[in-house]
């Protein structure tokens, strides 16, 4: 190659070398072509300005703090990783809700056989009528209505504590695949069983509400703990006495409560029912929080509903045991629905008074030869 | 109890079946499984 050829072809190489670059400067928007010198971080600025002028340290601070970004699937609550409060759910759901729970459950086993320990059964003290004559006490709808919640309520119990504390010692005793396949099945029946127990909710507290007003008579009867604690008294009662109007309201008041927070969690995201009723809540001098996001309305609808369902349970085991083991001929109003006359006058004897004003011949029934 | 005190404990509890398994017809049929709804199909813009 002569000189002359070999000057032309450096020439024609430079030249095509710096348009290359002008090229690459272009692109990359940068003299260096994108190659910055390390350099230490000063002042929160990272070193080439590529995430805006906030450190790492500063951006993953505000994620953990539940900060929103924008997401552009449909689904938004995506453009938050990470959810502080759900740290303080889950410590309280494991945490305190849980063990007092169970605590809870526990103590009111223990007073209960206590209870049975010294009391006894709550015998008729005047023994069972000789002539076996009966008073209806509740007709077939009410019996219906009651058997109706009270399946659903056992049903919605076992599976719901199965949820709280199943995985703590069921796994060791039918295996982690048994485990896993009773608590599927068992959540199913948690979902659907729970409109059986709305629907008998809503029927008992149309049954039964005029009954269940609070009176006078029942300070009396609470005056003297209904009778509970000492034999051969009789305080005055009416068709409810205030323990049973006690668990009427309980079941009604906290049954509706039950089914709010549990039709939440059964549409999670569509059904918000909390900053609402913190708004409520907040014009009688509270502070609740009104802003709340879809999970944290979730969360609150889970410890809602776990909080009322343990309390819930611990007083219906009470009433299951005064309706069973704890007196003598209780059972029969939900039975038959006939209770034994002397029954009715030692527990309701205002009521049986009212029955036999209103039609004498209607109150006493003989029982079929 | 004795069997004419157990029919209103039963028909009780046969209703309260009744309603669940209906109702679990009606919410699995109006609402699609968390598969579905969280499936890259339904998460596209």
């Amino acid at each position: 190659m002569t000189g002359m050829k070999r000057r032309r072809l450096l020439a024609g190489l430079g030249i095509f070398l710096l348009a290359v670059y002008a090229g690459l400067v272009g692109f990359t928007q940068s003299p260096t072509l994108g190659v910055a010198p390390a350099a230490a971080q000063s002042g929160g600025q990272v070193p080439g300005n590529w995430s805006g002028n906030t450190s790492d340290a500063e951006f993953w601070r505000a994620i953990k703090k539940g900060v929103k970004g924008t997401v552009s699937i449909p689904d938004k609550k995506a453009g938050q990783l990470v959810q502080m409060e759900g740290d303080e759910f889950r410590a309280f759901r494991n945490g305190k809700m849980s063990s007092r729970g169970g605590d809870l459950l526990v103590i009111v086993v223990i007073i209960l056989i206590v209870f049975y320990m010294f009391r006894g059964r709550i015998r008729i003290e005047a023994g069972p009528d000789a002539a076996g004559r009966t008073i209806e006490r509740f007709n077939a709808l009410e019996r219906f209505t009651h058997w109706l919640t009270a399946s659903s309520f056992v049903v919605l119990a076992l599976t719901g504590l199965n949820v709280l504390y199943g995985k703590l010692f069921l796994p060791a005793l039918i295996g982690k695949s048994g485990f896993a396949t009773l608590t599927l099945w068992g959540k199913m029946a948690h979902n659907y069983i729970a409109w059986a127990f709305i629907i008998g909710v809503i029927m008992m507290f149309v049954l039964w509400v005029k009954d269940n007003i609070p009176g006078k008579t029942d300070i009396q009867w609470l005056a003297v703990g209904g009778g509970l604690f000492k034999e051969g008294l009789h305080p005055p009662a009416k068709r409810f006495n205030a323990g049973q109007k006690f668990i009427f309201w309980s079941v009604v008041l906290g049954g509706a409560s039950l089914s709010a927070s549990g039709i939440a969690l059964l549409f999670p995201f569509e059904v918000q029912i909390f900053a609402d009723s913190f708004k409520i809540l907040n014009a009688f001098g509270t502070d609740f929080p009104t802003v709340l996001s879809p999970l944290q309305e979730t969360q609150y609808a889970l410890m809602w509903h776990g909080v009322v369902a343990l309390v819930m349970i611990a007083i219906i085991i009470g009433h299951i045991y005064i309706g069973s083991l704890g007196m003598e001929g209780a059972i029969d109003a939900v039975g038959d629905g006939h209770v034994d006359r002397n029954w009715a006058k030692e527990h309701h004897g205002m009521w049986v008074e009212e029955i036999e004003n209103e039609a004498p011949a209607a109150a006493e029934q003989q029982p079929a030869e | 109890m004795t069997g004419e005190k157990w029919k209103s404990f039963w028909m009780g509890t046969v209703a309260a079946v009744l309603v669940a398994v209906v109702a679990g017809m009606v919410m699995s049929s109006a609402n699609m499984t968390a598969g579905e709804k969280f499936s890259t199909s339904n998460t596209r813009l």
